[in-house]
């Protein structure tokens, strides 16, 4: 498991699912191959039902499709029991409630995500200076022996994104995460998800914002209908998705 | 001094019930599972307790071997809930039913008497005789296990193990993506939290000096009813959530059973005793709700 831990190279490889609705088969994905390097920063647009959420479904472990393979540095992550999964793969959700644990303190929710400090006899005092350190740039160092319950839905994104750095995870997994945030949170957001992505991890973002869609990251993969409709790395060819977008995908 | 009497009585009963409230209030506002098994732990491990001291066993593994059976209750509730997705009410229904047959068997009757048989209450009996009608010795017994029991589940839930059990009931969802198993902690916290439904009917038995098949039942309103005021009644700013709880069981039981004793001595039939049990509660909240719309009418002044 130690490759799947330190790297990040993501095999897509002819994933289908397909739902059955009112007795009629819909078609989710269709035969789906991506490869995204390690430490790649991949944006994923389209429409609604153009197969986005259940990729990240399946990418989270949260869906078994019904053929193909996800390999995570050559190590197919289909069937990782949740333990093995959470050291591969970690998710933020677009609901900033779903990611974290709102009765806990904020040092509570870090310190249980905080892999090294689980597995290591840290003392609570130097665990606190590491976490304020932390939270300072995001202006939540006083907040930290608050329940997370008490933070604005901005603040909450902002954790999840900086718990989403102290996980052993080398692919991050964002689902909308700046959907519904004010332009302060969705520019502090953005300057931690720039971070993970200095740290080396794989991102893989959903987004509907069709500007921040070309602007962020490495790479634009647009799907359409269950497949790969568009997939650029190139400045000016990732803008071509904008265009394809404004006339109604 | 017959002022005391309702206090008294109030302060026993609230004590031993407290780790009832307690065991609800872990499996209810920690883990997210309103769990009715309580009424049979607290059966089974009263029954398990008595027939084992009825075959000579020593009071103490006799009270492990009945936190144990109430323990193994609490995890069958749990398992059948992740193993066989039964619903959560229904788990524990399934797992009471068991708990009062079982009980039956143990007991080999419905009514076992412990007259005969030396408690804990016992070893304090000179204290208790020091002030009348003021049982001192017992109420100072049950609030030093009261304090060192809490103490120790505060420093249980507040460890990394804790914490990880907090979160596998605050949020699943979550835990399950930090590589949490959400099952394993469910089954072990039910278990754990009826272990100390089962203390609460040993405890129950040794004082009232007798164990009947019908003693688990009631025990969940009243839990739910102590732990409401307790958490309506008490302030919970500044303190962590857990610790919150744990101080609103404790206090919520003993502040229900010696309202429930000040209101039976006033003259209140022990058959109306449900019909307190609803207006002492409804009271009380409506008392805090109306303070708090005070509070946020203030706020938008």
């Amino acid at each position: 498991m130690s490759t799947l831990v330190q790297q990040g190279q993501i095999d897509i490889q002819d994933i289908q699912v397909t739902f059955e609705r009112w007795g009629s088969k819909v078609n989710a994905l269709i035969g789906v191959n991506i490869s995204v390097p390690a430490g790649q920063w991949l944006i994923l647009v389209g429409p609604n039902g153009s197969g986005k959420s259940t990729l990240l479904k399946i990418l989270s472990g949260r869906l078994t499709p019904d053929r193909g393979d996800i390999r995570i540095n050559g190590n197919s992550i289909i069937g990782l029991s949740s333990d093995q999964l959470s050291k591969a793969v970690f998710l933020v959700h677009q609901d900033p409630l779903l990611g974290s644990a709102p009765l806990l303190t904020v040092y509570e929710n870090l310190l249980v995500a905080d892999h090294d400090a689980y597995y290591n006899r840290i003392s609570r005092k130097e665990l606190e200076m590491k976490y304020v350190e932390l939270l300072a740039p995001l202006g939540l160092s006083d907040r930290i022996k608050q329940p997370v319950k008490t933070l604005s839905g901005g603040e909450r994104q902002l954790l999840a994104l900086l718990i989403a750095g102290l996980r052993p995870s080398s692919v991050i997994l964002l689902d909308e995460p700046l959907a519904a945030l004010d332009p302060d949170k969705t520019d502090q957001c953005i300057q931690q998800i720039r971070s993970l992505h200095i740290q080396g991890k794989t991102i893989i973002q959903v987004t509907h914002d069709e500007e921040l869609a070309v602007s962020l990251g490495d790479r634009t993969i647009a799907l359409h209908g269950g497949g790969v409709m568009h997939d650029e790395s190139d400045g000016q060819a990732r803008k071509t998705i904008t265009n394809w977008w404004r006339k109604g995908a | 001094m017959d002022l005391l009497v309702p206090l008294d009585t109030g302060l026993l009963i609230g004590l031993i019930l407290a780790w009832s409230v307690i065991a609800l209030s872990v499996s209810f506002r920690l883990l997210n599972f309103p769990d009715l098994t309580i009424e049979g732990s607290l059966l089974i491990g009263a029954a398990v307790f008595t027939a084992l001291l009825e075959l000579k066993v020593s009071p103490v593994y006799a009270t492990l071997s009945g936190m144990l059976s109430g323990a193994l209750a609490g995890g069958l509730t749990g398992f059948f809930h992740v193993k066989y997705r039964i619903n959560k009410f229904l788990a524990g229904i399934i797992v009471v039913a068991i708990c009062f047959t079982a009980s039956l068997r143990i007991m080999g009757a419905s009514n076992i008497g412990l007259i005969n048989y030396k408690t804990v209450f016992d070893k304090v009996e000179f204290f208790d005789k020091l002030i009348p009608n003021l049982h001192i010795g017992s109420i100072l017994l049950l609030t030093v296990m009261l304090m060192l029991g809490s103490l120790l589940l505060y420093a249980g839930l507040s460890s990394k193990r804790g914490i990880r059990l907090r979160v596998a009931g605050s949020n699943p969802e979550y835990a399950r993506s930090l590589g949490i198993s959400v099952p394993i902690y469910l089954v072990a916290g039910l278990a754990f939290s009826n272990s100390l439904a089962a203390l609460s009917g040993i405890l129950l038995a040794m004082f009232q000096g007798f164990t009947d098949v019908n003693m688990g039942q009631g025990t969940l309103i009243i839990a739910l009813a102590a732990l409401t005021i307790g958490e309506r009644l008490f302030p919970k700013t500044k303190v962590s959530y857990h610790l919150f709880i744990l101080i609103a069981a404790i206090g919520g039981s003993i502040l229900y059973q010696v309202l429930v004793a000040v209101a039976i001595r006033m003259g209140l039939a022990a058959t109306d005793l449900k019909m307190v049990t609803a207006v002492l509660v409804l009271v009380v909240m409506a008392m805090k709700s109306s303070r708090h719309e005070e509070l946020l009418s203030e706020e938008f002044k």
